[in-house]
């Protein structure tokens, strides 16, 4: 039994990488509640509609396959929103059934359709972000002529991370493909209404993608579709996610390497502004113990960036089992001197348990740490997804210089205030 | 002016809405009232691949009935999934979450074994007064037997351990799992002992806390107790009383009806149809309760009169700013029945109504409602709302979060039926509603959003 498990399933992992896609539509094989659900959950932390559309699985269809259901929504879809791309994404349901999607795909032709399986009783959102990344990319890419593009899959972050790797790459003179870009998710209010929300990466540049540079990934989010892309000859990079300083350092110095560009002195003014701030504000910081929860990547990457601060973690958690998740926070208390409990594959509550003997200052993670947030009376940093309980955290980055500002004065002023 | 787009050559009333043209399918859900009293085609599966703000049957069971239900451990039987976007589904909502987090060997094997064991923890770790357990579309479909689980394991925690087979594919909507709530909450009913007065009844169908605070303590100002408000503010042990109540007041009939008769055949009790939104639905409401358990006429009259003396001049202040608004109405069917009317109270038009899961009775009495013209959408979906609230451009559009972000986009004030920060029923209540109205309508931003050139 799990309580509180920080994770959510394969599927919306899938939707997630879809809806960063210009005029791509996300269409659930499974019952229509599926979708009611990740869309409740994606509109109410970007506070913007989300088009999903769903295969609706009745009875009938659970007992005798939901093929001719497909089918006629791959049509309908095509109809209402003439998309340039239909991401079939399964659900529980139509994996348990086993049913064949390639097969139904193969005999439409007048659509861009791909098929992604995403059953959600194997690992979680991560993966299944994962997995349509590559599913995607293997089912559009084609081989052309070499580009100086470098292909950066940003995983499952929020608008306001992306637009920091925009920031960074603008700045250095590095031409990207976002896979994919999830700055869909948060339009400026105009009339009339976009009939697809804006964003930059199309479904011709990701056709686009095996004639790339190189990729850059971060940890498991993205790591099989930069290894397809290999195939091609486009070089992968698998990074920490470019969370705080030496993180994001070594983001740079890798799209500077790959592209030849040089650093320029804005980036590294951007980075001074951080230890600036986080100077000033170390007697507010240093020593304060810290838990840590979330997708592995993302928790490996905040864990470094909490000990920058001078901050001591003492246990991190994430929802998940993976390679590289306990060695790296082995080497990370290693070189803090620090004893880190840590939780793999584990629930909240788990973490709840262990705080309340071992109490610490501050959490960090989404907004689910708020129940124990609330029941011990500590602060809780918000970030990354979901935040459905405030409003514009979708826009507050965690990536990148801005995102450490960001975090390094967050921190700060919840411990301040909760003095 | 709202038959405007009515292409020539198509029947009235329905409506052939340009995103809908090859999908005949749906035309005959959507309508114009005519004379001629027809309704919307209903209560049909969703059309594969529409962008559906429908749900399954799990929400309707899981959230809508049981979700309200006080200090319960609701123990979701499904992969990730479902438990996790359950998990305080609605913003005013905190709990926990609880899952057997179903894995691939789970799945192969069958999960009756470590649903048993997380039934065990959970009351172990817990003091919960009851376990609820749901049954979701994959442990639905590998066939773990549930309520054979739960009742072994009720025997060994000593407690109710009550299952429900909700899974996601039984049923067109959230609407059938409302049935399946009701049938197995049934079995509470009658199981406590409790000394009752002639003066108690159970309110049915209310799922909004504060509303039922506030009808609560409405009925006791004319000496009716009310013993569970089904499901909000209800715990086991109310539950297992209602059967003590001399009537039931059935608040949301498309939820719980079949409770009421359920309630009726089994014992004898009455039942009434009423709510408590809008000012004349108030008083009919007190009025027939205090009929119908022949409570004092004076007594109720005063209490009546007393409270529309104190809101007189704010609602008429209200009133008068309102007045020829156009309102498009978008919610569960009874939300619907109920907010025609309160419009009107407002001053206020209806131009457009549309329903998630409205069967044909109640189609027949919105159809009976509303004005010629009305825009009447079964099911509707994005794609459709969109068209239809660019023609007839409404000055509100009321409606749950599902359809929020849409309207806002569409620069169209969207205010939330169901009272979130204030209860919207009862007297007071509707004056909140009203004071919630003007401000949506009259906020600023509306003016601000400016209009471009596409392109």
């Amino acid at each position: 039994m799990k309580v509180n498990p920080p994770k959510m399933c394969q599927f919306l992992g899938a939707v997630f990488a879809t809806l960063g896609i210009y005029r791509a539509i996300p269409l659930v094989h499974g019952s229509q509640g599926c979708v009611n659900y990740v869309k409740h959950l994606l509109t109410q932390h970007f506070r913007e509609p989300v088009d999903i559309a769903t295969t609706g699985f009745h009875e009938m269809s659970a007992i005798h396959g939901g093929i001719d259901n497909l089918t006629r929504a791959i049509e309908n879809v095509a109809h209402r929103k003439q998309p340039d791309l239909i991401a079939v994404i399964t659900t529980c349901l139509s994996e348990t059934i086993g049913e064949n999607i390639y097969a139904a795909l193969k005999k439409i032709n007048e659509i861009e359709a791909v098929a992604i399986n995403t059953p959600s009783y194997v690992g979680a959102h991560v993966i299944g972000y994962d997995n349509a990344i590559k599913s995607i990319v293997a089912a559009l890419g084609r081989q052309g002529e070499r580009t100086d593009k470098i292909n950066i899959i940003t995983g499952i972050v929020n608008p306001g991370d992306v637009r920091e790797i925009k920031h960074i790459c603008r700045e250095m003179g590095v031409d990207y493909t976002l896979l994919t870009d999830i700055t869909s998710l948060d339009r400026p209010l105009r009339l009339p209404k976009e009939k697809f929300p804006k964003c930059e990466t199309s479904v011709d540049d990701i056709r686009n993608t095996p004639n790339s540079k190189a990729t850059i990934s971060f940890g498991i989010e993205g790591i099989s579709g930069a290894e397809y892309l290999t195939n091609f000859g486009v070089e992968s990079y698998n990074l920490r996610f470019p969370i705080g300083i030496r993180n994001t350092e070594s983001f740079i110095a890798t799209l500077s390497e790959i592209s030849g560009e040089s650093i320029p002195d804005s980036i590294w003014d951007a980075r001074d502004y951080v230890i600036d701030a986080m100077v000033d504000a170390n007697s507010v910081l240093r020593n304060k113990k810290v838990a840590i929860f979330g997708d592995p990547d993302k928790v490996i990457a905040l864990t470094d960036f909490a000990f920058e601060m001078g901050l001591r973690v003492t246990a991190v958690l994430t929802p998940l089992k993976t390679r590289h998740f306990v060695p790296e926070i082995e080497r990370i208390a290693d070189e803090n001197d620090a004893k880190i409990a840590v939780f793999e594959d584990a629930d909240l509550y788990q973490l709840h348990k262990f705080i309340r003997s071992n109490p610490v200052d501050l959490l960090i993670g989404d907004y689910r740490g708020r129940y124990i947030a609330n029941e011990e009376g500590i602060p809780l940093l918000r970030v990354g997804f979901p935040v459905a309980d405030r409003y514009g955290y979708h826009r507050k980055p965690m990536l990148g210089f801005g995102g450490a500002l960001r975090i390094v004065d967050d921190v700060t002023n919840l411990l301040v205030e909760g003095r | 002016m709202l038959l405007a787009f009515l292409p020539k050559g198509v029947d009235m009333p329905f409506l052939m809405l340009k995103c809908n043209r090859k999908l005949p399918g749906r035309g005959k859900h959507c309508i114009a009232k005519s004379e001629e009293d027809i309704i919307p085609a209903c209560d049909r599966a969703t059309q594969p691949g529409d962008f559906t703000e429908r749900a399954c049957s799990f929400l309707g069971c899981r959230i809508v009935i049981c979700g309200q239900i006080d200090n319960v451990i609701h123990l979701v039987h499904s992969p990730i999934g479902c438990a996790y976007y359950s998990w305080d589904y609605r913003p005013d909502s905190y709990g926990y979450c609880f899952t057997t987090d179903m894995q691939e060997m789970d799945v192969i094997f069958g999960g009756e074994k470590k649903l048993f064991d997380a039934i065990l923890m959970a009351a172990e770790e817990f003091d919960a007064d009851a376990i609820f357990v749901y049954e979701t579309c994959t442990t639905g479909l590998i066939g773990d037997d549930i309520l054979a689980v739960a009742r072994k394991a009720s025997e060994v925690v000593g407690k109710p351990v009550i299952a429900f087979n909700c899974a996601g594919f039984r049923g067109v909507s959230q609407s059938a799992g409302h049935k399946i709530a009701n049938r197995q909450l049934f079995e509470l009913i009658g199981t406590g002992e409790f000394d009752s007065t002639p003066y108690d009844i159970n309110l049915i169908g209310d799922f909004n806390a504060k509303d039922a605070e506030v009808i609560e303590n409405l009925l006791n100002e004319i000496g009716v107790r009310v013993l569970c408000s089904f499901t909000a503010n209800s715990t086991i042990d109310r539950i297992r009383n209602m059967h003590k109540a001399k009537l039931n007041v059935v608040h949301c009939s498309r939820s719980s009806m079949d409770l009421a008769e359920m309630m009726k055949r089994e014992y004898g009790i009455p039942y009434i149809e009423a709510n408590f939104f809008g000012i004349g639905h108030c008083c009919d409401a007190l009025r027939k309760i205090g009929k119908a358990l022949g409570i004092d006429e004076k007594k109720v009259e005063e209490v009546i009169e007393n409270y529309l003396n104190k809101i007189k001049s704010e609602l008429e202040f209200y009133r008068g700013k309102l007045e020829g608004k156009k309102v498009f109405i978008c919610h569960g069917v009874q939300r619907v029945l109920y907010l025609i009317e309160p419009f009107r109270e407002l001053g206020m038009e209806i131009v457009g109504i549309a329903t998630y899961f409205g069967k044909q009775d109640d189609y027949e009495k919105i159809v009976k409602r509303v004005g010629e013209g009305t825009i009447i959408i079964d099911n509707p979906n994005a794609t459709e709302l969109e068209e239809v609230l660019l023609e007839c451009k409404p000055d509100l559009f009321i409606s749950d979060d599902r359809t929020e972000h849409l309207v806002h986009k569409l620069g169209i004030p969207f205010i939330k039926g169901r009272g979130q920060r204030r209860a919207y029923a009862g007297f007071n209540g509707f004056v909140n509603f009203a004071s919630d109205v003007y401000a949506t309508i009259n906020s600023r931003v509306w003016g601000l959003v400016r209009s471009v050139s596409e392109g």
